[in-house]
């Protein structure tokens, strides 16, 4: 009843029942933590569009994609991109409680389309480690990732806006999201023709 | 003023030098090794009963590379959820752009932990695309894809969406499946300690 072999068994057991009642009580407890985030500021600055093809001459010849470079995911067909630039400016400090290990935030951008109805794609996205890196203010920030449709074209399309998440990564326990902030809706512009600088809205 | 235990007892053992064994109570054993499975069988069926009610084939899963830091570690454990397909798309949206899921590429077997970083869907009914990418990733996972695919069809190769996590935890599987004389090791112990 006293060998050292039932002891550790108990001082093992009585760990693992402390351990689970304390990972319990820390997600359950931080789930009805409240959490105000603000977002002051999100715009969309400027959107342009590019156009990528891996037949460039023969684009080229046919009047299509003007300017374009080798595809980036080697297929055939020619590809349009967007690269939007951005204002934001939001404090997520008050996601940040005792189980909090870090918050993912991201800008996503939503436009509609004719055979695929649903698109959204992240443009821009941050990992914030700790509250005092919490506040996020950006002017006119390039996306860190450029939006190519599933279709392949999406120029002139209207309707689209950004739209800025959190993603609440818990220590222990369950996963938040939360989003806020809606722009009006911007359009992709046609594609730029090389030499020419406009930037469109 | 109870009966005495009757002992097995036979020639035949006292001559093999088993005599020890008439010590061995059978229905003991036998009520020992009936507890054994019901505690497998109980384990298995909670495991299963959490794969129905999740609707995901392995509702939860062992992180196995670096891929997500510093979100989650090598050895973090993660419960999935794969009840958000909703691919009726209106009214309910299904997975939205910035989960996490874990997916199967068609063809390999190893499980990947990535977020979403793109969704296109069509009408209702029609599949639901998405990328994936791995924070500590630089480029998005479109090189892992099957050969000529270039998103996820969310139905058929994605299997949950993660919604808890535990850390540490699951690291005891991973040096399981690294070494495997490891599990040996366990096994053996796990007998001895039924036995004695």
């Amino acid at each position: 009843m006293h060998s050292t072999l039932v002891r550790a068994q108990n001082v093992f057991g009585f760990f693992t029942t402390v351990a689970f009642f304390v990972a319990g009580l820390v997600s359950l407890t931080s789930l009805l933590y409240p959490a105000n985030v603000s977002v002051d500021v999100i715009r969309a600055n400027s959107v342009k569009m590019y156009c990528i093809s891996s037949f460039i001459s023969f684009s080229r010849a046919a009047g299509l994609c003007v300017g374009g470079r080798a595809h980036q995911y080697y297929a055939t067909k020619v590809q349009e991109y967007a690269v939007l630039n951005f204002d934001l400016e939001a404090d997520l400090s008050s996601l940040f409680n005792w189980n909090t290990k870090q918050v993912f935030a991201y800008v996503s951008a939503t436009y509609p389309g004719s055979k695929y109805t649903d698109n959204e794609v992240v443009i821009w996205d941050t990992i914030l480690p700790s509250r005092s890196a919490s506040k996020l203010i950006l002017k006119n920030e390039r996306a860190k990732y450029s939006i190519n449709d599933i279709t392949g074209k999406f120029a002139g399309r209207d309707d689209v806006t950004l739209s800025f998440h959190w993603n609440v990564q818990p220590h222990v326990g369950r996963l938040t999201w939360g989003v806020v902030g809606l722009t009006e809706g911007v359009k992709f512009p046609e594609v730029e023709k090389a030499g020419k600088k406009s930037a469109a809205k | 003023h109870s009966r005495p235990k009757p002992q097995l007892r036979t020639a035949s053992m006292d001559a093999l030098g088993l005599s020890e064994l008439r010590h061995l109570k059978p229905r003991q054993l036998l009520s020992q090794v009936l507890n054994f499975a019901l505690i497998l069988s109980t384990a298995f069926m909670l495991w299963k009963g959490l794969s129905v009610a999740t609707d995901s084939p392995s509702p939860i899963v062992v992180v196995l590379s670096g891929s997500m830091e510093p979100a989650f570690q090598r050895g973090d454990l993660l419960f999935l959820w794969n009840r958000n397909l909703e691919l009726d798309n209106p009214p309910t949206p299904g997975t939205q752009v910035g989960e996490i899921v874990v997916y199967n590429v068609i063809g390999k077997d190893i499980p990947i932990v990535h977020r979403v970083v793109r969704k296109h869907q069509g009408p209702s009914k029609t599949p639901l695309h998405l990328l994936t990418k791995g924070d500590n990733n630089h480029a998005d996972d479109t090189e892992l894809y099957a050969r000529g695919r270039w998103y996820l069809d969310r139905e058929k190769e994605v299997i949950g969406s993660v919604v808890g996590y535990v850390p540490f935890v699951g690291y005891v599987t991973i040096m399981l499946s690294e070494h495997p004389w490891m599990k040996t090791v366990l096994l053996g112990i796990m007998g001895l300690l039924v036995i004695v």
